[in-house]
């Protein structure tokens, strides 16, 4: 929450020409100063429980998508990470904000956005010759675990960190393994026959992201989601509840 | 074929049928893509480049260090999202004292803005970057910060810079320095 940050004094604005905007005109201030950041976090969480209050409107889930764009800026300025698995947060409420049959349109664009996080990621690393570089884990592990291996150098994961520095071709295998998971996103535009094993795969990098990382994007998962196959199973229950039945017929006319 | 592959595509579906939300996608398409040629970053507009460029071991690496009234702070000693905020603005302030103060606007737009007029590029400049008078006001944010995700009231903070080598796979410390004490 805002109102928890303690009005803070070093941001960082990044390289980001919307931070940029919002430095410039005082907001990030603004939104942490003490009275101002509360009426925010109050908002904010009021939005979301009317949403789930009255699930057929759209007002409350448009005023969500504004204030949490709005919190990403400003608590990211202050977190000095530009740590964009949040805009799930975002991407998360925005088939909310609109009405059937839109609301199925926009979720289905959710996921095409989706393939474009994995596909993009796996691509820069293509293009940008990170793939190529077999000491690309030795320098991620050496720069990102220093904390671990100092603190807890007995632990499990100190042992398999330690373990990857030692076995170079190890860690590079599961980096290029990783360039391929992502990049195999592609075949989400293509087709949506293979969503369930990139929802799969999608869960394996999370997992994989954990153990090689420490990084773990829930916001991510969330997004994930898309790729089940909503169709078929809302289908199947269709056939068994009269009450989506009912539901469905009038909704989705 | 590929004519058909497009008129099937789902945006040109969404066109056909919602001509506005059809809209819509296709300007976000298309700023999405202007944003990835330009390699611009302007939010919701984000390119996914983490870990892309080439990365090699470094001869030394820093740690930064916090002490709360004597008492050594780790970021797992925090709530998840508090440690990383409390820690990451740590590393914030050790690479403004590594550059001597210089913040990181500087450069960036003198290499992608610097066809804007002088005055205005020092204005950017001035309003972007850390003000090094400041600095006190930062180690009272963090004897605040400190006490709220602690618990309990904290009334002094030091902060350290300590540089490591790795020897053998494991990390050996090289030098401490105190970057800040409130």
């Amino acid at each position: 929450m805002l109102s928890q940050l303690e009005a803070p004094v070093l941001g960082n604005a990044y390289k980001d020409f919307t931070f940029w905007g919002f430095e410039l005109l005082g907001l990030t201030n603004f939104f942490t100063s003490p009275g101002w950041s509360l009426a925010f976090d109050l908002l904010l969480t009021a939005s979301v429980v009317l949403a789930l209050i009255f699930p057929r409107g759209v007002l409350f889930p448009r005023i969500y998508c504004v204030a949490i764009l709005m919190y990403f800026i400003v608590h990211t300025t202050y977190a000095n990470h530009h740590y964009r698995p949040i805009i799930g947060l975002v991407l998360a409420g925005t088939p909310f904000a609109f009405r059937m049959p839109r609301s199925y349109t926009v979720f289905q664009a959710v996921r095409y956005y989706v393939l474009f996080i994995y596909t993009s990621a796996g691509l820069y690393k293509i293009f940008r010759g990170s793939w190529v570089n077999t000491d690309q884990m030795t320098g991620i592990i050496e720069n990102t675990q220093l904390e671990l291996l100092l603190l807890h150098s007995d632990g499990w994961h100190a042992h398999f960190f330690t373990w990857l520095l030692e076995h170079q071709w190890a860690s590079w295998g599961l980096f290029l393994l990783a360039v391929w998971m992502e990049t195999v996103f592609l075949i989400g535009y293509f087709t949506k026959r293979w969503d369930l094993w990139l929802f799969c795969t999608a869960i394996s990098l999370h997992i994989g992201f954990y153990l090689t990382m420490r990084f773990f994007a829930f916001e991510l998962i969330v997004l994930d989601l898309t790729l089940l196959p909503w169709d078929r199973l809302f289908r199947r229950a269709q056939h068994r509840s009269l009450a989506l039945r009912w539901w469905c017929a009038k909704e989705c006319r | 074929m590929l004519r058909d592959f497009l008129r099937n595509s789902f945006l040109a579906r969404v066109l056909r049928t919602d001509r506005a939300l059809g809209f819509f996608f296709a300007l976000f398409v298309a700023i999405q893509l202007l944003a990835q040629v330009l390699t611009a970053e302007v939010t919701p507009f984000f390119l996914y480049g983490m870990y892309s460029d080439p990365i090699h071991p470094s001869p030394t690496y820093v740690r930064m260090t916090c002490e709360a009234d004597g008492k050594p702070v780790s970021q797992e000693d925090l709530p998840r999202y508090a440690g990383e905020l409390f820690f990451s603005t740590l590393y914030r302030l050790e690479a403004l004292e590594a550059a001597q103060g210089a913040d990181l606007f500087e450069p960036f737009i003198n290499e992608r803005l610097g066809f804007l007029p002088g005055p205005l590029k020092g204005r950017l400049v001035r309003d972007l970057s850390f003000d090094p008078a400041n600095k006190p006001a930062l180690g009272a944010w963090m004897s605040r910060y400190l006490s709220r995700s602690l618990h309990r009231p904290v009334n002094s903070v030091v902060i350290a810079r300590e540089a490591y080598r790795y020897e053998n796979a494991r990390p050996v410390r090289i030098s401490t320095e105190v970057l800040l004490r409130h």
